[in-house]
């Protein structure tokens, strides 16, 4: 179900400001990568790239044995990708169930309706109701029900607990490991790096769009990767 | 007294089904597009000629048949412009950008309505209808308005039936919501936008249709229309569908109401409740 993605020399920049500098990372199929970094490290950048909600970027990004298009996020979702984008950014014109339904773009696959339910029963009963009216971690839940809708081979969740209670963060975490069992590719950003690393396969880690770690997430602690993420080394 | 009563209803609700109607157009434009569609007068008033051409060409066409005509030829129109020159004006950071493109869009619809069809009042030739009546419970109501009502509020219903009922409806509500993360659902936004394009343009042609078949048109009363197509959509709320209809049964209610007050008056009470509402609601916070 997972798709392997590989990223080589990746720079992509907003004007004069350079937010991805040569990134090259490969993740396989079926696993989870936690990434890690202060703000304007450029997680949020690479998301964008590999959803194509930004284009203009340089390098190669290629899902399974295809070169992504740059810039086309309707090409990304049809070849898989799928985004749980930081904020939620739900649709509030739309009930949750209709967020989930707009989700399913047609490719086919065990999340449907019911199992992403299944998977969250607390929405069962919101499904007539509008996103601003849930607590933040039902709009996550939401947020990630729409995104495994389209029964993506990779799923990329961007500040996966921002905002949220432990207790939810937990929440979403348990959900996130049947994701991860039924075999999709994922790649977690979360500043929480002791919980992000207990959950992924490895850890990597950005400075001002640098990779200045990547390894095992076994063992990965915040005082380990201290140097790498304030930069002291790279 | 009650007939009086019912008759000033009934006229009031004829007359802001079409007000309705009127505005229907711009709120979706507005609502989904984000674009204030300057051109939307002249919509209104190319719906209008359309019909009232079909009929001179084709005398015997049933009404249906005119509405069709005057709502695909504007949808079209709606189509191929919002292609050729307002999505690519959406582009832009700045909102006047696509209203001067709809300016200038207005500018050529009026001009090019004269150069056609010439500068005179135009009426829609609707037959024996103009003056057939029915009676229900005892209430003698003209056809014509019955008519005119109905086909508003078939419109508005299968408007919303269209934006609340269909996968359709959620993609124009999620590419209205947020546009890039609808992308990432696999939403051809581009084409969602061409629709609704389209769809504003139609739901204006077939107001344009209703006003020609109660009173004259001109090609320059596009104005004139978009004056009340913006009371209509700032008073229900803009992207609201049921809101404009109900705004639109307000003006049209206030002005039979107040025509029989003050037979002179023309919109001046309609632009007051206007005015008073705007008051009302900036008094409340309600105005951003």
């Amino acid at each position: 179900m997972g798709a392997r993605l590989e990223i080589t020399d990746l720079t992509a920049a907003y004007g004069e400001f350079r937010a991805l500098s040569g990134l090259s990372l490969t993740i396989a199929a079926g696993e989870t990568l936690a990434l890690v970094g202060a703000n304007g490290a450029g997680k949020s950048t690479l998301m964008k790239v590999l959803t194509g909600l930004m284009g203009g970027w340089q390098g190669r990004v290629t899902l399974g044995d295809a070169p992504l298009r740059p810039g086309d996020p309707r090409a990304a979702s049809a070849r898989g990708i799928a985004l749980v984008p930081e904020g939620r950014l739900l649709f509030d014109s739309l009930t949750v169930e209709e967020n989930l339904l707009i989700g399913a773009s047609g490719r086919r696959g065990p999340w449907d309706i019911p199992a992403i339910l299944s998977l969250f029963p607390v929405l069962t009963e919101k499904r007539r109701a509008r996103p601003s009216t849930l607590s933040g971690g039902q709009q996550q839940m939401v947020a990630i029900g729409r995104a495994l809708a389209s029964n993506p081979d990779v799923l990329l969740c961007d500040e996966i607990s921002l905002g949220l209670s432990p207790r939810v963060v937990d929440e979403v975490y348990a959900a996130l490991a049947r994701v991860r069992a039924a075999g999709v590719t994922m790649v977690i950003v979360d500043q929480d790096i002791g919980r992000v690393a207990g959950r992924a396969d490895r850890v990597a880690c950005l400075f001002k769009g640098h990779i200045t770690h990547l390894g095992p997430a076994a063992g990965t602690t915040p005082a380990s990767l201290h140097d790498a993420y304030f930069g002291a080394a790279a | 007294m009650i007939a009086t009563l019912a008759d000033i209803l009934f006229q009031g609700l004829t007359l802001g089904g079409l007000y309705g109607m009127i505005g229907a157009g711009l709120a979706l434009s507005y609502g989904i597009l984000k674009v204030v569609q300057l051109a939307h007068g002249e919509f209104i008033t190319l719906g209008a000629f359309l019909a009232v051409g079909a009929v001179a060409l084709v005398p015997w066409l049933p009404l249906p048949a005119a509405l069709a005509a005057a709502f695909v030829g504007c949808a079209a129109l709606g189509v191929v412009t919002q292609a050729a020159a307002v999505e690519r004006a959406m582009s832009f950071r700045d909102p006047v950008v696509p209203m001067l493109v709809t300016f200038g869009l207005s500018i050529i619809l009026r001009n090019g309505l004269v150069e056609t069809v010439g500068a005179d009042l135009r009426g829609l030739d609707i037959g024996g209808l103009a003056q057939a009546n029915v009676t229900i419970a005892g209430l003698t109501l003209g056809l014509l308005p019955l008519v005119s009502l109905g086909i508003a509020l078939v419109a508005f219903a299968g408007l919303g039936l269209l934006v609340f009922r269909t996968r359709l409806g959620r993609e124009i509500r999620a590419v209205s919501d947020r546009p890039d993360i609808a992308a990432l659902m696999g939403i051809r936004v581009t084409h969602v936008h061409l629709i609704v394009a389209g769809l504003s343009a139609g739901l204006a042609a077939i107001a344009g249709v209703l006003l020609a078949m109660r009173a004259s048109v001109s090609p320059f009363s596009g104005i004139g229309h978009l004056l009340i197509a913006f009371e209509v959509v700032v008073l229900g709320g803009l992207g609201s569908i049921k809101g404009v209809l109900l705004a639109g049964l307000l003006l049209g209610m206030t002005q039979v109401i107040s025509a029989r007050i003050d037979p002179n008056a023309g919109l001046l009470y309609v632009h007051l409740v206007f005015f008073a509402a705007l008051v009302w609601r900036a008094l409340r916070g309600g105005l951003r």
